[in-house]
């Protein structure tokens, strides 16, 4: 028998799980430091780096949060930056008002925090007041004299005109005919117009006199006609002169005392003039209307007139409405930032069955409302949303933010848009998303980097030392207390340590997995209560864990069930040569399970070559063909240096219709093929993990934990029979975080778990035979695993030459093999 | 309005389509408040006729420019294209407001042609196009010693349904000069909504005619005995507007 140390060490009760001594936690305690509350433990580089990003001026320096979702990356940042925001200033409003010369150009101004509302007001009240009192300016007894003056005086001048014309037409004995054709003046006689007969009867001379006369009248009337025209012109003109005069004295005032109150900031006079200038020129626009017939309850001085469709030019749409009691900058997050959501949108409305819109339907977006603060957005939210990329990225390059519509991008809608003034932009983006969107975005936007210099990098978990797991604990009381839960007695609060070691797959880490350890404590708070329990206790956090992990492990015990019934074959007991239980991981959805597939190996003479018949069916992956490939060369550099390499091996993994990948079981294939080589059989109580290198040493690999609880579940189910156990990389131990059913049986003395550190190591293990080292001549102990392979492939290579000489094979190829 | 419903007919006529549009309007607006059927005329005047076929006669149009020499031939066809046009236009607007019409194209003198048509109860109606489109009012001109109280009422249902201020031009007696009448209608006439009251007492048929040559309201009611007395040619060359005259 080899000794312990040959054959690998097989590992103690305590070495398969993490423990923790740990403190209870209550309730009222953890909720009395709100303070302290929601400080991440082991995440300070991520913290400075948000900080960093929240302080330094520089516009380009804006942050990306990298880590694992559930690991409290929004609330940190949102925590980090409220705290920031407080030391920065109110940003002031923005709001558009209508371009009275080009309406599809709103003008954007900004204001002071507060006073867009204050002014939305006034303008409002401007509306109202003006629709009270410029119908009553324009009834006034004062205007109407005035109007009917000038609509008199020039009447007066065109029937004075017309009716010396008829008067004198009448006293020529001429009248103005009105015919289908116009004007016609004919000679009169007796007041009737004259026939023809009657004026060629006439003496010549008074049909000279007659004939001079309708000239010298159709001449003046010609002239008073054309003078009509002109006439209208003037007056019209006169009466808009008039009106602009009348309504005056009522704009005004109430435009001076908007001056007032607002002139005093930079944009706002300009406005309010053009304000002027557009009520005294379009003042008819308040006497349009007549409300009084559908005032309804209330009393017309009383109506919102703002609201009607012919004042909505003069109104203001607030933008972004600050408060004067804020006490700090905004921070927003986006949740959906679709273009629209981001960069603001204008609407439209139906009209007339065409789609219309104006100043008043420019909506803000996140970007104007974190503008002089903080905007927080998902990154995967953004890029999948179309244009919301390339948006954010122009306004933070061209720091403005222009609004556009993806319909405008596309070309897809005619229909009445708008071209906003832009708005200064001033904001300190925060995208929050996996590394691999960080990865992916500095190598293929070349604009990203650029704009996004600070990145905060979560950790995944931290070092379960003695003052992180103080820190941990303490981590757990911020979720009880955040979640209301009841208070975790030390057994839970050590049992959840425990599970963090698992979820980091490391012994000596405590993962920082916030979303998961709350969904446990969530599931355990309901076991406790279910129980009528004041507490959480470790039986109700095992039980949580145990729970979901049934829920989910319908495919788990499928495939146990495949095993049992020998519908796949795997023996947990006996001896084969060239046969051997190696494990692999497989995922379905959340839920991660080992199960042991049964690999051989089978060896003869022939030229070099070990055969993966998963590759050659191209159901191997790459990792595993080299694992493959690395075996073969341990093979050739151990074996048989004084001999070409005459072995033709095959291995296969039975019963799989699946992919197999990764290299995890390459140790279990050199095993495998060591045993087939020697004739030594393999105990098949064992079942192996781990990779190997070309010097026969045993490398980590990934999932330990599931891997040897599925062939432990496996063995449960036929049976535990003492001699059972796996083979683990000894790298791998620091990893284990076993189930408790596991940790039991080993305690027992039912189940072992052996970890190895080289490919003698494991071979002592399974086959009971010393693995034998090189003596001083170099040569292998006879019996030994190692001196029989070495024979094996001597009688391979003496085969072979003997073949090549006897002429039978192909001449070519053997004279290139004995080369 | 208390003007009778139901009652007589509008006589709608004038010598040209321009004349008639202008009074379309108010013949539709009078009808759809009375009920009263629509009666349109087109006369084609004899005087305008002949004056066509003298030599070398000239048309001018309403912008001041001289056409070709108007021949009879150009003329004719010019009063059927008006015939047309009337007829259709009397049609849109008649249709539209549900009211009964008819379209006669007459030869004659048109006060002669409306006033033989007529009948007790109707109004006759006189197109004129107004050339100056700052036209206001309705103007009723009655007789200052012997109001028609109906007179007043259709004046002002007039002058309500179109939005019109109303005037009112009251004249002596029959209108001789020189004839004397109280200085104020009597206290029983609604003066209505009158802005504008004309109390003359001794200019005659010259004063009203005056009076309506500076007024240039939109239309003119006028009493039928004044409207015989004066002349509704007269009365339309000095009010240069539509002219309503109910028939006794």
């Amino acid at each position: 028998m080899p000794s312990d140390n040959q054959s690998g060490v097989p590992l103690d009760a305590a070495q398969l799980c993490a423990s923790f001594s740990a403190t209870p936690i209550e309730t009222d305690a953890a909720a009395a430091s709100p303070a302290e509350s929601g400080d991440l433990i082991g995440q300070e580089r991520a913290l400075d780096a948000i900080r960093l990003a929240a302080r330094i001026p520089n516009r380009e320096f804006n942050l990306f949060v990298m880590g694992r979702p559930g690991y409290g990356r929004h609330s940190s940042v949102f925590r980090v930056l409220e705290e920031e925001a407080r030391d920065r200033p109110v940003p002031g409003d923005w709001v558009y008002v209508n371009n009275f010369e080009n309406s599809d150009k709103p003008i954007a101004l900004e204001l002071p925090t507060g006073m867009a509302a204050k002014l939305k007001r006034a303008m409002e009240v401007l509306v109202d007041d003006l629709a009270n009192e410029i119908p009553a300016i324009f009834e006034s007894e004062d205007y109407q004299h005035r109007r009917r003056a000038i609509e008199q005086g020039f009447g007066e001048q065109h029937e004075k005109a017309f009716g010396e014309l008829m008067e004198s037409a009448r006293e020529q004995d001429l009248t103005i005919l009105r015919t289908p054709m116009g004007f016609g003046v004919a000679a009169t006689r007796e007041g009737k117009p004259m026939t023809p007969d009657v004026f060629q009867a006439l003496p010549s001379d008074e049909r000279d006199r007659l004939d001079h006369s309708i000239k010298e009248i159709q001449s003046r009337l010609e002239e008073v006609l054309r003078q009509v025209p002109a006439r209208e012109k003037a007056r019209r003109a006169a009466v808009a002169a008039l009106n602009a005069e009348v309504a005056k004295t009522g704009v005004d005032g109430s435009i001076d005392q908007l001056i007032a109150d607002f002139g005093h900031v930079e944009g706002i006079k300009t406005y309010l003039e053009t304000v002027r200038a557009d009520l005294v020129e379009n003042a008819g626009l308040f006497l349009e209307t007549n409300p009084q017939a559908d005032a309804g309850a209330f009393p017309v001085v009383t109506a919102k007139r703002y609201q009607e469709p012919q004042f909505r030019r003069y109104a203001v749409n607030a933008m972004i409405c600050n408060s004067d009691e804020q006490d700090s900058a905004p921070v927003i997050a986006e949740n959906l930032p679709t273009l629209g959501n981001l960069v603001g949108r204008s609407e439209h409305a139906s009209h007339m069955g065409a789609l219309v819109t104006d100043f008043t339907m420019i909506k803000p977006g996140a970007l104007h409302r974190a503008n002089g603060g903080y905007l927080v957005i998902d990154v995967r939210q953004i890029l999948s949303e179309p244009f919301a990329w390339e948006a954010l990225k122009r306004c933070l390059q061209t720091r403005q933010i222009s609004i556009s519509s993806a319909q405008q991008r596309l070309s897809v809608l005619a229909t009445a848009s708008l071209d906003p003034d832009p708005i200064p932009l001033n904001v300190r983006v925060a995208l929050i998303g996996e590394r691999i969107f960080f990865y992916l975005l500095t190598a293929n936007d070349p604009d990203f980097a650029t704009l996004f210099k600070v990145q905060a990098d979560f950790n995944d978990e931290i070092a379960a030392d003695e003052e992180n797991a103080a820190l941990f604990a303490k981590l757990i009381g911020d979720i009880v207390a955040r979640e209301q839960l009841r208070k975790l007695d030390a057994s839970a609060v050590a049992r959840l340590m425990v599970e963090a070691t698992r979820l980091s797959d490391d012994a000596e880490k405590l993962s920082l997995d916030i979303g998961q350890l709350t969904n446990i404590l969530r599931e355990a708070e309901y076991w406790a209560a279910a129980g009528g329990k004041t507490a959480i206790a470790g039986q109700h956090v095992e039980e949580a864990i145990s729970q979901a992990e049934t829920r989910a492990s319908r495919p788990q015990e499928l495939a146990q069930e495949a095993i049992a019934r020998e519908t796949l074959l795997i023996d947990t007991d006996g001896s084969v040569a060239g046969q051997i239980n190696a494990l692999s991981v497989v995922q379905v959805g959340t839920h991660r399970f080992g199960r042991p597939s049964r690999v051989t190996a089978r060896v003869r003479m022939g030229r070099n070559r070990v055969v993966d018949i998963e590759r050659e069916v191209e159901l191997g992956g790459p990792l595993h063909s080299k694992g493959v490939l690395i075996l073969s060369g341990y093979l050739a550099t151990h074996f048989a240096l004084d001999v070409p390499m005459s072995l033709w091996a095959s291995i296969v993994f039975e019963q799989s219709y699946g992919g197999v990948d990764g290299d995890s079981a390459s140790a279990a294939e050199l095993f495998c093929l060591l045993s087939a080589l020697s004739g030594k059989p393999i105990d098949q109580s064992f079942a192996v993990t781990g990779s190997v290198n070309q010097q026969g040493h045993i490398q980590a690999i990934g999932g330990v934990n599931e891997k040897i609880e599925g062939f432990f579940d496996i063995c449960a189910a036929k049976g535990l029979t003492g001699r059972q156990g796996v083979l683990i990389p000894k790298s791998n131990v620091k990893n284990l975080a076993l189930r408790t059913r596991v940790v039991d049986a080993v305690k027992a003395g039912k189940f072992s778990v052996i970890a190895i550190e080289t490919i003698d190591q494991g071979i002592e293990a399974l086959t009971g035979c010393a693995a034998g080292a090189r003596d001083e001549e170099g040569a292998y102990p006879d019996q030994s695993i190692n001196g029989l392979v070495e024979a094996r492939l001597r009688e391979f290579a003496h085969g072979l030459r003997a073949f090549a000489r006897s002429g039978k094979g192909d001449g070519a190829g053997s004279s290139e093999e004995m080369s | 309005m208390n003007v009778e419903r139901g009652k007589g007919r509008i006589i709608l006529g004038a010598t040209c389509f321009a004349d008639a549009s202008a009074a379309i309007r108010i013949a539709i607006s009078l009808a759809g408040q009375t009920g009263r059927r629509i009666e349109a005329y087109l006369v084609e005047e004899e005087a305008i006729l002949h004056y066509s076929s003298l030599p070398t006669v000239t048309a001018i149009s309403a912008g001041g420019a001289s056409s070709e020499p108007v021949t009879a031939d150009a003329m004719r066809e010019a009063y059927r294209h008006d015939a047309r046009v009337y007829e259709r236009a009397l049609s849109d607007a008649a249709r539209a407001a549900a009211l009964e019409w008819s379209f006669t194209t007459e030869r004659g003198e048109l006060a002669a042609t409306l006033q033989g048509s007529a009948g007790a109860g109707d109004f006759l109606l006189f197109g004129y196009q107004k050339l100056q489109r700052n036209a206001e009012g309705i103007v009723i001109v009655d007789r200052l010693a012997r109001p028609d109280r109906q007179l007043h009422e259709l004046g002002q249902a007039i002058a309500g349904e179109m939005g019109q201020p109303l005037y009112l031009v009251s004249i002596a007696g029959n209108g001789e000069p020189g004839e004397a009448g109280s200085a104020a209608l009597p206290a029983d006439v609604d003066k209505g909504s009158a802005t504008t009251v004309i109390e003359d007492g001794s200019s005659g048929h010259a004063g009203l005619l005056r009076h309506l040559s500076g007024m240039g309201p939109v239309g003119v009611v006028v009493s039928p005995d004044l409207a015989s007395r004066v002349g509704v040619s007269e009365l339309l060359d000095a009010a240069r507007c539509p002219l309503i005259v109910p028939v006794e």
